[in-house]
């Protein structure tokens, strides 16, 4: 099964994350991958991220934390070697997050606001 | 009324701007970078929360990647695609105009900017006889005027008194150096400068 939200579809690395174990995105990573990870938990829950994480693609302490809240939310636990949410993205958190930003992107429209200005011109040319 | 960015691009308080081959091989290429400067200068002295850097890679058409900002110069027909959405700008290329395209996502009764594109003249003309580009003063007042629509205010923030004046008036001077912008009381630009009014504007659109 593919990703299907514009944010996630054509990400090798995230599609990865979505059918391999070994593959789940954890603290430390770097990469675009990781940038459209915190795209979408600052978008569906309006999670706090640092800015130099956001700006280096990195998945540092504020990404886990923010991780971590939106599984504790959602009570997204593997109960086969788990009991509590953990700050990983894997198969389960990814397939969570894909569905959200999907829904959320069919809910949304585009709008353009064309805004022109003008200097007048010159009341009083040099001829 | 301002409209603020999307909150990934807020929280970074950094926009990237793409200059397109139309900037950078033509009469725009030093303005732009002055322009970059200038705005940033102001963000210092203004706390706008936003700063400006420039990006190498484009917009994408289809989605959010690429930079956040497109800034090109035009004479006649210039497009754009954002979001799978053509976007289509008519400019006068020797006119003193500015055009900035603000691409909103809605949600519910929530409107947030995720992209901009900003059009200016390819050769803007100063009133003199005979013709000839208006001065750099000139088109940076241009430039700078569209990136603060950039930041997120719209037509209705525009004021009078500053850089964001909303009928600001071309004083062409004898040579391309002296040409200057008048907004209210007669005061002249560059250098360029912003109100309190307007700084707070763009403060509350950023925090």
């Amino acid at each position: 099964m593919p990703l299907l939200s514009k944010l996630f579809r054509g990400d090798t690395r995230l599609q990865a994350c979505l059918q391999y174990d070994q593959s789940h995105v954890a603290p430390g990573s770097v990469g675009e991958f990781v940038s459209r990870i915190q795209t979408a938990l600052m978008l569906l829950d309006e999670l706090t991220i640092d800015a130099p994480e956001i700006s280096a693609k990195r998945y540092g302490v504020s990404t886990a934390r923010a991780v971590l809240s939106y599984k504790t939310a959602r009570n997204i636990v593997n109960r086969s070697y788990q009991t509590k949410a953990d700050n990983i993205v894997g198969k389960m958190t990814i397939a969570s997050l894909d569905q959200e930003m999907l829904q959320r992107e069919r809910a949304t429209a585009i709008v353009v606001e064309s805004i022109v200005c003008e200097i007048i011109r010159d009341p009083d040319p040099i001829v | 009324m301002a409209t603020p960015w999307e909150d990934p691009i807020k929280n970074r308080g950094t926009l990237s701007v793409f200059a397109g081959a139309s900037i950078t091989g033509g009469a725009w290429a030093t303005v732009f970078a002055s322009a970059i400067t200038e705005f940033n200068r102001l963000s210092k002295a203004g706390s706008f929360g936003v700063t400006l850097v420039t990006s190498s890679t484009p917009p994408d058409p289809q989605n959010s990647s690429g930079a956040d900002v497109q800034f090109e110069s035009g004479n006649g027909n210039v497009t754009f695609t954002s979001f799978g959405q053509k976007i289509s700008v008519s400019i006068n290329g020797k006119s003193t105009v500015g055009n900035t395209q603000q691409v909103k996502i809605v949600f519910g009764t929530t409107q947030k900017i995720s992209k901009a594109f900003v059009v200016v003249p390819s050769t803007p003309q100063a009133d003199s006889t005979p013709q000839r580009l208006v001065g750099p003063g000139v088109m940076l007042f241009i430039a700078v005027h569209e990136l603060i629509h950039v930041a997120g205010l719209s037509n209705s923030d525009h004021n009078s008194d500053d850089l964001f004046a909303g009928f600001p008036q071309l004083r062409t001077g004898s040579k391309p150096a002296d040409d200057t912008v008048e907004v209210n009381n007669q005061k002249r630009m560059p250098p360029l400068s912003l109100t309190d009014k307007t700084n707070k504007l763009i403060q509350a659109n950023w925090s």
